[in-house]
């Protein structure tokens, strides 16, 4: 499910993109394909010698009780950063791309936007079943 | 019974009792259980205040050395950082955002960076403290302000090597 979530939101990017008009948004769904492309790589998966279907129930497993839980969204880039070190800086540049266009004014240039691309293709290569 | 006699009798040594012996002193009066309820929440409350400020500025002076790290690495790479900024997300969580150029942002040499942003995190964090750093490509198109309404508090722009609370 997780991968076809990825694939429907790397269609959205793809389409929007064709539009060449809407950089941000080819970088915010550029990210949140990503996102669904390495819940799908690190789920299902065995943590802490405990099987987790999702990444959400491996957060709440970890966090239920803490009132130090981070956001979801650093969660996993940690979780990426740990598990995918190959693709620790593409899905980095994602989320950075996508959460700080908002100081730019959403004005992602044309260079931003190849970048997020790029980045997503790099993602997709490791965690895309081909 | 009078209050004050009830307090007397309930606090002093000298109660009669069926079986004719003393009544130690450790009976306490409704007021002094009261007294030192509020006592113990006054105390707590004071305790907590000092503690949560001693991390507050623990946290926000380890996340300035690592920032200051950060930039340090950046600068021998060759690229210059214009500003950091630095928001407290709770008293455990801090959020740094470093704005570079969009061509510095774009050099292929730049993607290693992250590796190295993400050892230092590794290094920094701890139970009491998750620094989360980030960069912002700038253009013609930045908007300082709305870093600043989104709670970014510390301002440090490296040209004039100064660091400011933000109006």
């Amino acid at each position: 499910m997780r991968l076809q979530h990825a694939k429907h939101n790397e269609d959205a990017c793809n389409a929007i993109y064709q539009l060449e008009k809407y950089n941000d948004w080819v970088v915010t769904t550029a990210f949140y394909s990503a996102l669904h492309y390495v819940n799908h790589k690190l789920f299902p998966s065995e943590y802490e010698g405990t099987q987790f279907a999702t990444l959400d129930t491996y957060y709440r497993h970890r966090f239920i009780s803490s009132n130090r839980k981070p956001s979801k969204h650093w969660f996993t880039l940690n979780l990426v950063k740990e598990k995918l070190p190959t693709i620790n800086a593409s899905y980095r540049r994602l989320f950075e791309l996508s959460s700080n266009a908002r100081y730019i004014d959403y004005q992602t240039t044309p260079r931003l936007m190849e970048e997020a691309r790029k980045s997503l293709i790099k993602v997709k290569g490791v965690c895309g079943d081909s | 019974m009078d209050k004050e006699t009830i307090v007397k009798k309930t606090t002093t040594s000298n109660i009669d009792t069926p079986f004719g012996k003393e009544l130690k002193k450790d009976f306490f009066s409704a007021d002094d259980v009261l007294d030192a309820y509020f006592q113990g929440k006054n105390d707590g409350i004071k305790n907590y205040s000092e503690e949560l400020l001693t991390l507050i500025k623990r946290n926000v002076r380890d996340t300035s050395r690592f920032t200051f790290e950060v930039s340090e690495f950046l600068f021998q790479k060759g690229v210059s950082p214009s500003n950091s900024y630095i928001r407290l997300t709770s008293k455990y969580s801090v959020d740094v955002l470093l704005t570079i150029s969009e061509d510095e942002y774009l050099n292929e040499d730049f993607i290693e960076v992250y590796d190295i942003v993400g050892s230092l995190e590794d290094e920094y964090n701890s139970e009491d403290l998750n620094i989360h750093l980030s960069f912002v490509p700038k253009n013609e198109s930045f908007r300082e302000e709305v870093i600043l309404s989104d709670g970014y508090i510390l301002n440090t722009n490296f040209h004039e090597t100064s660091t400011r609370k933000t109006q």
